[in-house]
């Protein structure tokens, strides 16, 4: 840990407030796991939905929810002006904005702040400084942090292919606000770029309200590697480690682990000092995570700051043993990572791997896919955690990104961890809609996968992981099928085509927690 | 007790029916018998018991008689065969359509354009991501049924080619 009292930054005032009550203006899984963590905590949680939530599990789950009204993410959870009118109608002291949506709104962390409210984030000057890609760049360069060969938006696409044609082709254009490659295009050739650019600009605009657009070169074959970090009000950040997300489709993360297979414990130091330094540079106070391209000769480049929790933030909780949330809660709160941190080994351990469970159809291209969740089981056991904001009846909407839930698995070793992994992608069940649960179970079981031999173009060298097997299904996928649908315990009770008594547990004689059919009627 | 459906096996018509109560059931796959002993799990899953080995499983039934099976994690979808409707038969015949519910952004022909096999001729958005629909054949568009901003369901006919 470092700490800079005389840095040339200011930090903003620390604040010795004691939250009690937080609004949380988000959705889906990452709002029910911060509302568990904010009752052990012992903080009451205020929900917000929209409409089209209005049946969603995060609302149930607090303690208190209040309507936006509204369908779409711009009707509601991108209300500014909604959202703190439900924090101070909740008596709210302090919001949490999740990932996605207004987290890295510079202009939302400050309304919050003016409403009298505490962001639990970082400053809307740091946001700004770190939050656009754009910018961030040139805090990296400030703080000594490599980066890619780029090139900025001034709103003009002929100029911006000009500077394209000078980086040179292959090139990435991706919008410079928000995260989770939205907007993002690789361009092969300059034939493809104003029509990739206008695609993007229209993309990032709806997700972010900014349709500011970045131009990289492309650095390939190369890992993604984001550290991850936490800095306090006081001028403290600590890194806590990388998480290798190099398995991606349509540049979305699929699986992310930590520790990297591929990053030595000199490469983890040398780029968790840059990442202290550049987060210190910005005057940074959050959980944040920067992100790296790391090429096949372990040299790294410094690609955004995400000013937020990440998607992916449980696998550094589970080799950390921290709360994320909670800790993020203790920093708004004016807490100093010393104190926070203090005896604290922070070394990893074990091995932890994420798997995100989408709504979509891998064999058509990944393709979103929307509908009701009909039955929804979720695994269970030892180092087996499920971020989850489904349940079985959950309308899967076309308005909201979607992921479903996130599995999550801890193991003594990395190769445990895959198997422990694939065991509970097996346990899982996410039916009445196509999702990717047997695609993500092929590839942690890809030789390749398991080896850790990881680039950021995995599936796309493998795209039979994608296609899957393509046999008509076998007899006992049409017994399993007859007996099922005739036994209908999903949908609670026999039906007028179906077979029997079985749905209800007085129909079942418990026998070690399963229930057995009993010979009634 | 009984339960019955004809789906669509490998292209082939194959009817299915279990019947049996209580623990003990029999399933006739096309004319394959199997005994196969049930024993529901408190989440809705169920325990098969075929031949001496286990298998855990869950299905619902989907659009028109459709079953999404999951077992023993793999999950397959069992097309109900709904007697002369084929499928598959769309991109042949130059129709274009969406991918999934969604909204039309933009419709990149008019009739009378002479497409090529490849060219884009809409984009349909949906959960924030665009999506690029081609023409699968070369000709003529003959019909454009939905305009840039309408909403549109999976599967509706944006765009015909001739």
């Amino acid at each position: 840990m470092e700490s800079d009292p005389g840095g040339s930054v200011s930090f903003s005032r620390p604040m010795s407030r004691r939250i009690e009550r937080v609004l949380v203006a988000n959705r889906g899984e990452i709002a029910v796991r911060i509302f568990r963590s904010l009752a052990e905590q012992g903080i009451e949680s205020i929900a917000v939905y929209s409409d089209a939530d209005a049946d969603a599990v995060h609302r149930n789950v607090a303690d208190r929810s209040i309507g936006l009204g509204g369908s779409t993410a711009a009707e509601s959870y991108l209300q500014i002006e909604k959202i703190i009118a439900a924090a101070n109608e909740a008596n709210a002291c302090a919001i949490h904005p999740g990932y996605g949506f207004l987290s890295e709104n510079a202009a939302f962390s400050r309304a919050v702040e003016d409403a009298g409210l505490v962001f639990i984030g970082p400053s809307g000057d740091a946001m700004e400084r770190l939050g656009s890609k754009q910018a961030a760049r040139i805090v990296a360069d400030r703080a000594g942090v490599p980066t890619v060969p780029g090139c900025e938006d001034q709103g003009d696409d002929a100029a911006l292919l000009a500077k394209a044609r000078e980086i040179g082709f292959p090139v990435l254009v991706k919008a410079s606000a928000g995260g989770g490659g939205k907007g993002m295009r690789l361009v092969d050739a300059e034939a493809d770029f104003l029509a990739a650019l206008k695609a993007g600009r229209r993309e990032a605009q709806a997700a972010f309200g900014d349709s500011t657009m970045l131009c990289e070169k492309r650095v390939f074959p190369a890992r993604h590697v984001e550290i991850q970090v936490l800095a306090d009000a006081h001028g403290n950040a600590v890194s806590l480690h990388e998480r290798e997300c190099s398995v991606q489709r349509r540049h979305q993360k699929v699986l992310e682990e930590a520790p990297s297979p591929c990053v030595s414990p000199e490469l983890r130091e040398r780029m968790g000092e840059a990442s202290v330094r550049l987060v210190r540079e910005a005057g940074y106070r959050n959980a944040g995570t920067v992100e790296y391209l790391v090429d096949e000769d372990g040299s790294f480049y410094f690609l955004e700051v995400n000013t937020r929790l990440q998607v992916e933030h449980p696998v550094t909780e589970l080799v950390t043993g921290l709360d994320l949330v909670a800790l993020q809660v203790r920093i708004a709160e004016g807490a100093s990572l010393d104190e926070l941190l203090a005896g604290r080994d922070l070394t990893p351990r074990g091995h932890a791997l994420e798997a995100r469970i989408y709504a979509e159809v891998p064999e058509q291209g990944f393709l979103p896919a929307a509908g009701r969740l009909q039955h929804v089981v979720e695994p269970v056991g030892p180092g087996v955690r499920v971020d989850s904001g489904v349940a079985t009846g959950s309308e899967v909407s076309v308005h909201f990104d979607p992921m479903l839930a996130k599995l999550i698995v801890h193991a003594p070793s990395r190769e445990a961890a895959c198997r422990r992994m694939a065991h509970a992608l097996r346990e899982s069940v996410y039916l009445g809609i196509s999702t990717n649960v047997d695609f993500l179970c092929r590839v942690v079981e890809d030789p390749d996968f398991v080896a850790g031999r990881l680039r950021t173009d995995f599936l796309d060298l493998k795209p039979e992981l994608a296609s899957g097997p393509t046999d008509p299904p076998p007899e006992l996928a049409y017994v399993a099928a007859a007996i099922a649908r005739m036994v209908d315990a999903v949908g609670g009770g026999a039906t007028s085509t179906g077979g029997g008594p079985v749905a209800r547990p007085s129909a079942f004689q418990s026998i070690g927690g399963l229930r057995v059919w009993g010979g009634e009627s | 007790m009984s339960w019955s459906r004809d789906f669509v096996h490998d292209g082939e018509a194959l009817r299915v029916s279990a019947s049996g109560s209580g623990a003990e059931r029999e399933v006739l796959v096309g004319d394959r018998r199997h005994a196969v002993r049930v024993v529901a799990l408190p989440d809705g899953r169920v325990v098969l018991t075929i031949d001496g080995r286990q298998h855990v499983a869950s299905a619902v039934r989907l659009d028109r008689g459709s079953v999404q099976v999951r077992v023993d994690g793999h999950t397959w979808m069992l097309p109900a065969h709904t007697g002369g409707r084929g499928g598959g038969s769309i991109d042949a015949t130059g129709e274009v359509t969406a991918p999934m519910t969604g909204t039309v952004l933009e419709v990149a022909v008019a009739i009378g354009d002479r497409v090529t096999a490849g060219d884009t001729v809409a984009v349909v958005t949906a959960m924030k991501m665009e999506h690029r629909l081609t023409a699968q054949i070369d000709g003529e568009v003959v019909e454009v049924a939905l305009a840039a901003g309408s909403n549109c369901d999976a599967g509706a006919l944006i765009v015909r080619i001739e």
